[in-house]
């Protein structure tokens, strides 16, 4: 505490540069080059999965290395096992491009499961109803488009509330989740009572086998996710939800109807999750449980497309992340399956996972300055002198072999420039345009 | 009595300087404050009072300069500082906190356990509460009081703590007239205790009525204090306002005069039921400025939105004059049958004059008529904007563009890139469900090219852009449209000189080149400098409309603290202009 004569002697000066002697203080970072980011983000995941295998072994007492090689056994150990992960990838991502324009428009929707689960309810309703009396490709057209006008109902109902009476969305599309997965129950119990709580395997009205079942939902997707990041980046919607997104005054200010585009935009964040439905029901399980068809996704996507910031593309990326994650645990587990029982192991590691990835934008947006006796640097530099020997050494074989690289792409790029000249000519100054003024700018 | 009185000084601030990055809040600023009085620190908006203030109640610290408490030199570095010095300050804002009662928010932040009993703490309230003449219930929850509770909470808070000093911000800002007097009456009760007030204010009357002294501050610099019993209200205005000073600014001579937009008896009541804007009539004129001036928060956000459309539900007409008369026809958002009936009522002619009749002729001949530029407007066409959003306007044909306030919030997106927000009023252009990006692109490199927009390049987020950049892209878009009304609010806050004068000349110029100008400002000399006319707002009403080239700042600076019973005769200034 300060008494009246200790104040008299603090004068501003002394005051200020007290304040300014702490060991170590966070400053905000400029111009992160886009590698030194990547770099960053890439070591933090890899520090997780160490983490996260010493704490395996240390609980469970498994080997961590034949563990690491799991991990990858467990993703692409077979050409089953590989298309499975591309399958289970895509589905995800569906998920994720379904969550993300909802989320550009600041609308948590947290209730991706209850739309997967009632589009995938409908469409085994119509399976199972329908099978048999209708040809296959009838059922699978029609419980498509009924899938998707359920989930988008599913969604639109929170939307509509929110739109118009300001209620809390994220509560909403929760609470809708509860209804949905109960109404699966409900409806298991009412047509199949003899079963326990899942729908036998249905035979009709399967999606059709396209090589081995799994190819198809990849290509479907792959179409979704074109669409989509047109809708997003080039179409007058998607640049309404994104002003809805950022300000609503702004929306305001040039005549946006915010009401309409929220609806919209739930609409069709609904309508896509009630398709990721109608995959897993016709195409993957052809069967429903009240608690496992949506497998969590709903709540995965989230942190797909939270790490890559709602942009569709690096989605990609983090959804095949999330999967290859899930799927190599399952097999880390399963190897191990004496010691570790359930998925915890997976859960753990997926959590360090995410820990650590959001520490790691801590570290993108602000760099720790360390201080002594006055003069400040930043940590990363002096870890960075320190590795400077190390970085020299691989900087000696990856500089030529990159350059090898390099020179090659250039040679294929090259080719095809010349091949597509013609019909590039439009297109091309633009782009050349764009990427000039920001190489200038660096 | 006051002879006696005035000898102590309670407090004495000594060259308080504070700056915050390049804006100078508070300058070389000297003067004492006696033990038992009540002082008005009176001046403009960012003059700098509410700075000192905090300065001396610990939630600032001043650069330079040294601030004594009865004779001591004291440093207060935080509020705790200030609490010990037995100073106490009620914000504008008040600081409670919504879920407590009112005593747990008196006791709150309490260290000593004796004070922070709670049966204790009751009673020497109630004592306090009989000994000024407060009326509080101290069960109640703050989120069931009203204002002037609250702030009747805020006072009594600082009191518990012993408070000798009391700081009030604003503190008549939200009350009703009977308030204020209770508020007053309590405040001479405190006064005769020998308690030292210092009131925040831009309101001359109250200041007369209250203070013992009064201390004006101007544009952060510390002019001079007088005793209220040896001044008027027309002096402390000029001290307030200050001498008019010469600026450079370019203001040509308004040609073309034509009534453009009529607004007629605008109300608008918010969500609270407060009036914010009270029977608003004005006429903005084609080819002049019309700057509007008023103490911040009388309404001048407000009636820009109203206008513009971003606030909709208000009461009145916004009534605007389309040029048409004389002009070629062309159609835009028309069907065949409204040009048809437009026709017969007589809206166009031939270049000889002769009336247009195209019954019976089929769409394709009309087309053929009109592309030949044969066919002209007899009348100009009248819209009533009343509660259309800015989109409808726009589809209208009538071309109203607004700057306002709140640029990164409303005006851009601060997170889109230049081109983006090039395309905000625009986007909807063109068929199909595709944006066209180009005409943006181009927009976007002419505004960066002609208004020497700084920027690494046109993807940039705006919010990465300086403020005078920021605000220079939002102008730049919006006299795009070559405009017919330009409304713009403050549009020079924030902005370094250079900045500021390049936003003058092209309100300007648009100004010469015929679009009505409405320029909301906060300097007089400015206004004075550039606008035609000045209309003055008052607590949501017009309390005058004058001649900028003629009128003073005395005039001006009156108007802006006028009370509401003498808008009548002010009202023919309309007419003179």
């Amino acid at each position: 505490m300060l008494n009246k004569n200790n104040s008299v002697k603090t004068l501003p000066s002394e005051k200020s540069t007290k304040e300014k002697k702490k060991l170590f203080h966070v400053e905000k970072r400029f111009n992160m080059a886009t590698w030194q980011s990547i770099l960053i983000r890439f070591a933090f995941i890899l520090i997780a999965i160490f983490f996260g295998l010493l704490v395996l072994t240390m609980a469970y007492g498994i080997d961590p290395f034949a563990s690491f090689g799991n991990l990858f056994k467990g993703a692409f150990g077979n050409w089953d096992k590989f298309w499975e992960f591309f399958r289970d990838s895509a589905l995800l991502l569906g998920v994720g491009l379904a969550l993300i324009p909802a989320f550009k428009m600041k609308f948590w929707n947290l209730g991706g499961n209850g739309q997967i689960a009632i589009g995938a309810l409908a469409c085994i309703m119509l399976m199972v109803e329908l099978g048999g009396k209708v040809p296959d490709i009838v059922i699978v057209l029609v419980s498509g488009v009924v899938a998707v006008i359920i989930g988008a109902i599913w969604a639109a109902i929170p939307a509509i509330f929110k739109a118009l009476f300001n209620t809390n969305e994220s509560l909403f599309t929760l609470m809708m989740n509860y209804i949905a997965t109960g109404l699966v129950g409900i409806y298991i119990y009412w047509r199949f009572p003899d079963e326990s709580n899942i729908v036998p395997s249905q035979s009709y009205g399967r999606l059709p086998v396209l090589f081995n079942g799994k190819v198809l939902i990849v290509i479907l997707i792959a179409a979704l996710f074109v669409g989509l990041f047109f809708y997003l980046k080039y179409s007058k919607h998607g640049y309404e939800l994104s002003v809805v997104g950022e300000s609503i005054n702004t929306a305001r200010y040039v005549g946006i109807n915010s009401k309409k585009v929220i609806i919209r935009t739930l609409i069709l964040s609904g309508a896509l999750c009630g398709f990721v439905g109608f995959l897993i029901a016709s195409g993957v399980d052809f069967s429903i449980t009240a608690e496992n068809t949506h497998r969590g996704m709903g709540f995965t996507a989230i942190m797909a497309v939270w790490l890559a910031k709602f942009n569709p593309i690096i989605s990609i990326g983090t959804a095949m992340f999330i999967t290859f994650i899930t799927k190599g645990m399952s097999q880390v587990q399963m190897s191990n399956s004496r010691y570790i029982t359930g998925d915890s192991a997976t859960n753990i590691v997926m959590g360090l996972i995410f820990l650590f990835v959001i520490a790691s934008e801590f570290l993108v947006e602000y760099k720790i300055m360390y201080n002594k006796n006055g003069k400040e640097t930043d940590v990363f530099e002096i870890i960075g002198n320190f590795l400077k020997p190390v970085a020299n050494f691989f900087k000696k074989i990856f500089v030529p072999v990159g350059r090898f690289f390099a020179k090659v792409f250039k040679s294929i790029g090259l080719f095809f420039r010349k091949l597509f000249r013609i019909s590039a000519k439009k297109e091309k100054p633009r782009m050349n345009k764009g990427n000039a003024s920001a190489k200038e700018d660096k | 009595m006051e002879n006696t009185v005035q000898q102590d000084i309670s407090i004495r601030f000594e060259n308080i300087t504070k700056t915050f990055g390049s804006v100078v809040a508070n300058e070389k600023i000297t003067f004492d404050v006696y033990k038992g009085e009540i002082l008005s620190l009176l001046g403009e908006n960012g003059s700098g009072k509410t700075t000192l203030m905090n300065m001396l109640s610990g939630i600032y610290f001043p650069d330079e300069g040294q601030i004594y408490v009865n004779g001591e030199k004291v440093t207060i570095a935080s509020p705790m500082d200030a609490f010990r010095l037995k100073i106490g300050m009620v914000h504008q804002h008040f600081k409670l906190i919504d879920v407590f009662t009112c005593l747990e928010n008196i006791i709150l932040g309490i260290t000593n356990k004796e004070k922070a009993n709670k049966s204790n703490a009751r009673k020497a309230v109630m004592n306090l509460c009989d000994r000024y003449g407060f009326e509080i219930n101290l069960d109640k929850k703050v989120y069931d009081l009203s204002v002037s509770e609250k702030q009747t909470l805020e006072i009594l808070k600082t009191l518990y703590r012993e408070a000798e000093i009391l700081i009030l911000d604003e503190p008549t800002a939200v009350l009703t007239p009977i308030e204020i007097k209770k508020l007053f009456s309590v405040l001479t009760n405190m006064r005769k205790d020998g308690k030292t007030i210092i009131i925040i204010t831009h309101k001359l009357n109250e200041v007369m009525e209250i203070s013992d002294r009064v201390a004006v501050l101007r544009k952060g610099q510390y002019i001079d204090t007088v005793k209220t019993s040896e001044t008027n209200e027309a002096q402390l205005t000029e001290m307030m306002v200050g001498k008019k000073i010469v600026l450079n600014i370019k203001r040509t001579e308004p040609k073309d005069m034509e009534d453009r937009l009529f607004v007629e008896h605008l109300s608008l009541t918010n969500k609270d039921g407060t009036k914010v804007l009270d029977d608003i009539n004005f006429i903005a004129r084609s080819g002049e400025i019309l700057g509007i001036a008023g103490i911040a928060g009388s309404g001048q956000r407000e009636l820009l939105e109203a206008i513009a459309g971003v606030k909709p539900g208000y009461k009145g007409d916004v009534i605007f004059n389309r040029p048409k008369k004389n002009l070629p026809v062309s159609f835009f958002h028309k069907t065949y049958r409204e040009v048809v009936n437009m026709a017969k009522n007589g809206a166009f002619h031939y270049e000889d004059g002769t009336p247009v009749d195209f019954t019976g002729m089929s769409s394709k001949k009309i087309k053929e008529l009109v592309n030949k530029e044969k066919v002209i407007f007899n009348e100009n066409e009248i819209y009533n904007l009343r509660n259309l959003n800015p989109r409808t306007i726009r589809e209208l044909g009538v071309r109203l563009s607004f700057v306002p306030e709140d640029r990164l919030g409303m005006g851009l997106v601060g997170n889109m890139d230049l081109i983006d927000n090039m395309m905000l009023r625009s986007y909807r252009k063109g068929k199909g469900i595709a944006v066209n990006r180009k005409k943006p692109e181009a927009l976007a490199e002419e505004i960066v090219h002609e208004l020497d927009v700084v920027t690494p390049n046109l993807h940039t987020p705006v919010r990465k852009l300086s403020g005078g950049n920021v605000q220079k892209v939002l102008v730049g878009r919006e006299i795009a449209s070559s405009p017919k009304v330009l409304m713009a609010a403050y549009p020079v806050r924030g902005l370094d000189i250079n900045s500021s004068y390049l936003i003058y000349n092209l309100l300007d110029k648009e100004k010469q080149e015929g679009s009505a100008v409405i320029f909301v400002g906060e300097d007089l000399d400015v206004l004075l400098a550039l606008c035609d006319r000045i209309l003055v707002m008052c607590e949501g009403r017009v309390s005058g409309i004058v001649d900028a080239r003629s009128a003073t700042k005395e005039e001006v600076g009156l108007l802006m603290t006028k009370k509401k019973e003498e808008e009548e005769e002010t009202n023919g200034g309309e007419n003179n202009a």
